[in-house]
């Protein structure tokens, strides 16, 4: 499944290096204007980074992560119902958390991607370091984060079953999970009506042991208080998320909106 | 777990679907009038045997679709039972997935942008085969439905009837004994449909033996293809049987008469038809159809007119239509398009 929709996809080559290029120029403001704030950021950062800039590319990175959980599931769901490719995927003897696995191979390979250009052209033009060496650490705390994430992708596929919208949902999430998961700026910062919320979003912890670890080389004991919470969210939130997509799916069955219309 | 006898592959009883007609959450919460359930399948029970082309004939809208669905464990009835090649197919869904593929109407289904052979190698990996094995079945495939040396090529730039190739080769790649074709030359030209008529007919049956659930509205098509057929009017099966049988109960055979002009009058009085209507001549001939008792009074009826000093310049059967076969069971020609599809 991965294979086949891989090879689909790449058949887009404009369009794949487009979007390649697109990170490379939206680094270039970023970079600009991270160095304008350095001064005044540097104080609430300094337990995480350095440096604002890459305080900045690994909050992005970890957007992108979340973008694709919440969005890919619904998106594939929708575009196939239309085309009838998941009436026939589902007339195989596949199941489908294999089914959406394959589907996702290609999307959260496509993010790495773009992780990557961000992460390089950061460690081109940053003053500060980039542990390359604790990569395989970091890719581990983003998967556990899109893990977490990866539960809304579920339930918002199910919704798109049922009732063939998103109600919103990917944008919600990601937009709450930018305003308080210290994805572009440190949660002290935050309103204090807004600030104690920053704790509840699996985006803190996560982006907190990235940070850590990428920039400032911690040794992954000064961060398993963030890792064992994002198991809890990847674990729970897959579970929740397959057991409501799994009914929907068995609802779509009876409902017959697994075609369509 | 219902059981089938030996020589059924596929049993349905009592299938019974509906579907709301407003799929909308805010007019069912509002109570919009129309949007209570409407009956798709009503009771239908129908009986496949192994190796047979059976055909589920219909107008659009009949239900032909929501029942392959069905078979094709997609679709939950609300009521009755499905039996494919031994196995409840309600209760074991995942088991009857590995008895039988599906050939779909469209072919959006297909990876456009992808060559035939990583289509169909697609298809071989969902169903468990992988490595040598998946490639030589593949490759297989393909040779089959005659786009073996095509394979390379990207599925977008097939023409309509290599798509369609491709969806089959797709189905036959694990060679399931089951096999479910939605419409399958629906958006062929007619030289093509007729080669894949003969394919499914000499290949798919004939060679390897696959039982074949056919769902068409084309009569012609049921005829030349199916062993036997259901016909299906607005969710019911009202007669179910081979299509040479259908075409008896529907009163006798019709048949078209090219005479000449001038005989008219006579000719009709032949024929039992009106003879104080005139048809429109075209180079001295009319061009007349009536409904002969039996086929194997033809030459008969040629004999009377031509003794009777009819000029006849061609006698031959009109093809059975849909039209006729609903008009013959007293069902309505034209169908409610309205209720929804699955």
């Amino acid at each position: 499944m991965a294979r086949a929709y891989s090879l689909s996809m790449l058949t887009y080559r404009t369009r794949t290096l487009v979007s390649l290029l697109s990170v490379l120029l939206a680094v270039i403001p970023v970079y600009f204007v991270a160095g304008a704030l350095q001064p005044l950021a540097a104080g609430a950062i300094a337990t995480e980074s350095t440096e604002y800039f890459t305080y900045l590319i690994v909050g992005s990175v970890a957007a992108f992560v979340i973008t694709e959980a919440v969005s890919a599931v619904p998106s594939l769901i929708n575009s196939y119902i239309t085309s009838g490719t998941l009436e026939q995927l589902l007339t195989t003897p596949i199941r489908w958390p294999a089914l959406l696995s394959g589907l996702s191979v290609y999307g959260f390979g496509w993010v790495a991607m773009r992780a990557l250009v961000l992460l390089v052209t950061a460690w081109i033009w940053a003053t500060s370091m980039i542990a390359w060496s604790r990569m395989l650490e970091f890719t581990m705390v983003m998967a556990l984060l899109g893990t977490a994430f990866m539960g809304v992708g579920l339930i918002t596929g199910a919704l798109v079953l049922l009732v063939r919208s998103t109600l919103f949902i990917p944008q919600a999430v990601g937009t709450l999970s930018a305003l308080l998961g210290t994805v572009y700026f440190p949660s002290s910062v935050l309103p204090p009506a807004f600030a104690p919320f920053a704790a509840f979003v699996p985006t803190t912890d996560a982006l907190r042991a990235a940070r850590q670890i990428l920039l400032r080389n911690a040794p992954l004991s000064a961060v398993m208080p963030e890792l064992l919470s994002l198991v809890a969210w990847a674990s729970g939130g897959l579970l929740v998320g397959s057991l409501i997509f799994h009914v929907a799916l068995q609802h779509a069955r009876r409902a017959g909106t697994l075609t369509q219309y | 777990m219902m059981s089938a006898p030996a020589g059924d592959a596929i049993r349905l009883h009592d299938v019974t679907k509906s579907f709301r007609a407003d799929r909308s959450l805010l007019r069912r919460m509002r109570g919009v009038p129309g949007t209570a359930p409407r009956a798709v399948l009503d009771g239908v029970s129908i009986s496949v045997r192994r190796g047979e082309i059976f055909g589920l004939v219909g107008a659009n809208g009949a239900g032909k679709t929501t029942l392959l669905k069905i078979l094709s464990t997609v679709l939950l009835p609300d009521r009755g039972s499905v039996c494919i090649d031994g196995i409840d197919g309600l209760a074991d869904p995942a088991r009857v997935r590995t008895r039988l593929a599906v050939v779909p109407a469209d072919e959006r289904a297909l990876f456009w942008r992808v060559n035939a052979t990583e289509n169909v190698r697609l298809f071989a990996s969902l169903y468990g085969l992988v490595g040598q094995e998946r490639d030589v079945a593949v490759q297989r495939a393909l040779q089959l439905v005659g786009l073996g040396d095509v394979g390379r090529q990207q599925v977008g730039s097939f023409s309509s009837g290599m798509r369609q190739r491709t969806l089959i080769a797709r189905a036959l790649v694990t060679q399931p004994p089951i096999l479910i074709m939605d419409e399958p030359t629906r958006s062929l030209d007619p030289v093509t449909a007729r080669e894949l008529r003969r394919f499914i007919r000499d290949v798919l049956c004939t060679q390897l033996g696959t039982t074949i659930l056919l769902a068409t509205h084309s009569t012609e098509e049921a005829m030349q293809l199916c062993d036997r057929a259901a016909l299906l009017v607005r969710g019911r099966v009202v007669a179910t049987d081979s299509l040479t049988t259908l075409q008896h109960s529907i009163g006798g055979a019709r048949v078209r008469v090219r005479v000449d002009a001038f005989h008219e009058a006579r000719a009709r009085a032949l024929l039992h038809l009106p003879v104080d209507v005139r048809t429109p001549a075209v180079d001295g001939m009319i061009t007349l159809q009536a409904t002969l008792p039996d086929i194997a009074h033809a030459p008969v009826m040629v004999e009377a007119l031509v003794r009777a000093g009819v000029r006849v310049a061609e006698f031959g059967p009109v093809p059975l239509t849909l039209a006729d076969l609903l008009d013959a069971v007293g069902a309505p020609s034209q169908v409610d398009d309205t209720v929804p599809h699955a």
